[in-house]
């Protein structure tokens, strides 16, 4: 007891350190099931604090112990954001959507077929015609931070809406509230910002961030809903479906994660989404990437994202491909 | 078995990671006070070698190598008659300074991918222990065990600071703290991190994302606010790690070893370096400066000197271009000022405090762009008197840095200012500042956690 008093920090940075410690361990089958030892190992306290970031507060083990029915989820983003499974499979939509979707890979040969004729007979596949920047003016683009660079630089006028934050993902696209870079300037979810306001067109560009997590299928499996959920807000507004912008070499050649391959395979199930009639395919890499896929030495730095000057490369690509 | 396994990454080294706060050092503390007095020096020894091996299994050979010579040589630097004494000093710092030499022309050259982990400062320390036994400040070390512990010294291993062996000694023949040093230590140790986790590595965001959008996009106001920026995550980076490296020392007891004293609240570039970085700023003045015959001889003798000494500053903090430039520019900036700007400065109080403040960011703007292509474009954002260019510029850029960063560069500012030290040895000891540190230790975590713990958060885009 003497040394609590001349120790006093000491014991209480080893008192807290076995608190949490505990915490970790206790919650180690239950709250943090989808923490573990996943990457370089970390002691068990650290759980504690990646659950707190992802919403998961340690005091919750007190409950966690009898209900043990969410930790089955395959991530910590699952969790913490409830009523992902409001989202409908693809497969109960595309039903109402028979008319426009073509792309519903999930449907048999001859439903295909049978749509393929219907579509014929009402509307022929729209083609790309080149536009003018007042093109964007009903425009809503949506993003990650490559999107965030083409909104600080690409010279779109006030009434374009970027949706667009650092991080973002398909995961959390209907969940995270983005400030938004209009007149009243304050943070909206994609659904209000759907639902109080029309948009001409909207362009789509997600899927670096979501490169560590899942599978090609589950990715475009939940890229799928996600448009479909899009289509449902907003029908009438045309959807551009662009690809997810390759890296440099550098970072293709040293990341396990983050390299060309992976963006191509994912690219690849991605352009089966659209339909190049209500959801178009486009392609930004054919600007910006050399011939062998690499994103341009000079025209980044970072090996990710575009120079400042070199988005209006990936606006003028767009601007070629408008559909009226 | 596992616990080797948790320590055997490149991370284990760095103080501000989960492995070394939660594995290595509570273990090796605990190791430490067990054992008897005078098996400690050996714990020590073996606990430093053994991190250092998890941290660069390739290059742990190197070290002990280089330090077993280095012992050798100091003891027959000590017995030789005194015309021998020389050439054994000569040999002993020829040998050290040539592996660092070949180490940073390897990777120059593309051969090596990155210098052995704190060559640049073992290599000095070493020096600094021969020339000391020359000239009869220290006897030489007996001890193979005593000199491997100062050597191998795992709290400045990586990035000093350069403890001289008379400061070392005192820690070496009692290696026990007392209660007081130990919890001083551990505040410390507190305080250097968070100033790494919560401020230095947030605020450091900001100059990587001018690079990420191209320098030749920038606005001159974000030109001048990414140099401050720069400026203070260098400060509350290296100062932050010093003293978490002081605080572990203190908490093995040995003495604490200032690098750093306020360094922005200086009122020239001189006092600047005095304050900044000071065990090197030292060294090149106990090892370089002064036996070249300082500022002794005539002027154009010091101006030499000063000269010679910062383009091996220059040198020694890196082999490319900039760096030879940026030495060259602090030695005539020093040089002016002990010639005739010094006077004006010590004149007029507020002047001297803007010229710092002014300066100092431009050099080390020298110090961050290693491409001097690149380093000239940034020139010309900062100072735009040839126009903008024709590239893309947001004007709107500061405006929107700064509400981003603005609270971390205003707690940065604050941490620069020499009242918070008074403020420290005054509150230190009560019950709330306990708290304090309390939560700044585990907000600290909180970040490393969330940062390193999840490799995918650590890449967002």
């Amino acid at each position: 007891m003497r040394n609590i008093r001349k120790y006093p920090l000491l014991f209480l940075l080893l008192a807290t350190a076995a608190i949490f410690t505990l915490i970790g361990i206790m919650g180690g089958d239950t709250l943090y099931a989808s923490y573990s030892a996943q990457g370089s190992p970390v002691p068990s306290l650290a759980r504690v604090f990646q659950g707190i970031h992802d919403g998961i507060y340690p005091w919750e083990i007190l409950h966690s112990n009898i209900t043990t029915e969410d930790t089955s989820s395959d991530s910590p983003q699952a969790q913490s954001s409830p009523g992902n499974d409001t989202v409908p499979p693809s497969g109960n939509l595309s039903s109402e959507h028979t008319q426009e979707d073509l792309s519903s890979a999930g449907s048999s040969t001859d439903d295909n077929f049978q749509q393929e004729e219907e579509v014929q007979q009402e509307v022929l596949p729209r083609s790309f015609t080149q536009v003018d920047e007042s093109y964007f003016e009903d425009a809503l683009f949506i993003g990650d931070s490559r999107t965030v660079g083409m909104m600080e630089y690409g010279g779109f006028s006030d009434n374009t809406v970027f949706f667009a934050k650092t991080s973002l993902s398909i995961y959390d696209l209907f969940y995270e509230p983005v400030s938004l870079t209009m007149a009243d300037g304050t943070s909206k979810t994609l659904e209000e910002l759907l639902c109080e306001r029309s948009f001409g067109k909207i362009y789509i560009m997600l899927g670096i961030n979501e490169l560590g997590r899942g599978t090609t299928e589950s990715f475009s499996e939940e890229y799928r809903s996600v448009l479909e959920r899009i289509r449902e807000l907003a029908p009438d507004s045309v959807l551009f479906l662009q690809a997810i912008m390759r890296v440099g070499q550098e970072k293709d050649a040293s990341d396990p994660i983050f390299n060309n391959t992976n963006i191509q395979a994912r690219n690849e199930a991605l352009s089966q989404l659209a339909d190049s009639h209500a959801i178009f395919w486009l392609d930004p890499n054919e600007v910006v990437c050399s011939p062998e896929g690499y994103l341009i030495p000079d025209y980044t730095s970072d090996q990710v994202h575009l120079k400042a000057q070199y988005y209006q490369l990936w606006k003028d690509y767009l601007m070629t491909r408008g559909i009226t | 078995m596992t616990f080797l396994q948790n320590l055997l990454t490149p991370n284990s080294l760095v103080f501000g990671s989960l492995e070394f706060l939660f594995w290595f050092l509570p273990a090796f503390l605990a190791v430490y006070y067990i054992v008897p007095i005078s098996y400690r020096n050996g714990v020590l020894l073996i606990g430093s070698l053994f991190l250092y091996g998890c941290a660069q299994p390739r290059y742990v050979l190197l070290l002990c190598l280089c330090t077993a010579v280095n012992y050798w040589l100091g003891l027959r630097l000590g017995r030789a008659a005194s015309l021998r004494r020389r050439m054994f000093l000569a040999l002993a710092a020829a040998l050290d300074i040539l592996l660092l030499a070949v180490c940073k022309a390897a990777v120059l050259a593309g051969a090596m991918t990155a210098l052995p982990v704190g060559i640049s400062f073992f290599t000095f320390k070493l020096i600094s222990y021969q020339a000391d036994v020359f000239y009869g400040t220290i006897p030489p070390e007996n001890s193979f065990i005593r000199f491997g512990a100062y050597v191998c010294f795992f709290p400045q291993i990586t990035s000093g600071p350069i403890m001289r062996y008379a400061d070392a000694s005192s820690g070496l023949g009692r290696p026990k703290a007392a209660a007081a040093s130990f919890e001083e230590g551990l505040r410390l140790l507190i305080l250097g991190l968070a100033s790494k986790v919560l401020l230095a590595d947030r605020i450091g965001l900001l100059w990587n994302q001018l690079s990420v959008i191209g320098y030749e996009s920038i606005s001159s106001p974000l030109a001048w606010l990414g140099a401050f920026a720069y400026s203070l995550q260098l400060y509350l980076d290296f100062a932050g790690y010093s003293l978490m490296a002081g605080g572990i020392g203190l908490m093995l007891g040995y003495p604490y070893i200032e690098n750093f004293r306020h360094p922005y609240a200086s009122r020239s570039i001189g006092e600047f370096w005095r304050r900044w970085h000071i065990t090197l700023g030292s060294w090149f003045r106990d090892y370089v400066y002064i036996p070249l015959g300082g500022g002794r001889g005539s002027g154009a003798l010091t101006a030499r000197n000063l000269l010679l000494v910062w383009l091996l500053t220059g040198l020694w903090h890196g082999g490319t271009a900039n760096f030879l430039l940026w030495g060259l520019v602090l030695g005539v900036l020093i040089m002016l000022e002990k010639f005739f700007l010094g006077k004006v400065l010590r004149r007029r109080r507020l002047l001297s405090h803007l010229y710092v403040l002014a300066v100092v960011p431009l050099t080390w703007v020298l110090f961050a762009i290693t491409d001097l292509r690149q380093l000239g474009l940034y020139f010309t954002r900062l100072f735009p008197f040839f126009g903008t260019g024709s590239a893309v510029v947001d004007p709107g850029d500061f405006q929107r840095y700064l509400s981003m960063y603005g609270w971390l560069l205003l707690a940065g500012c604050l941490c620069c200012l020499p009242i918070l030290s008074d403020l420290y040895r005054r509150f230190r000891r009560q019950t709330w500042f306990l708290f304090i540190l309390l939560a700044l230790f585990w907000l600290s975590v909180y970040q490393i956690s969330n940062v390193s713990g999840n490799p995918f958060l650590y890449f967002q885009f």
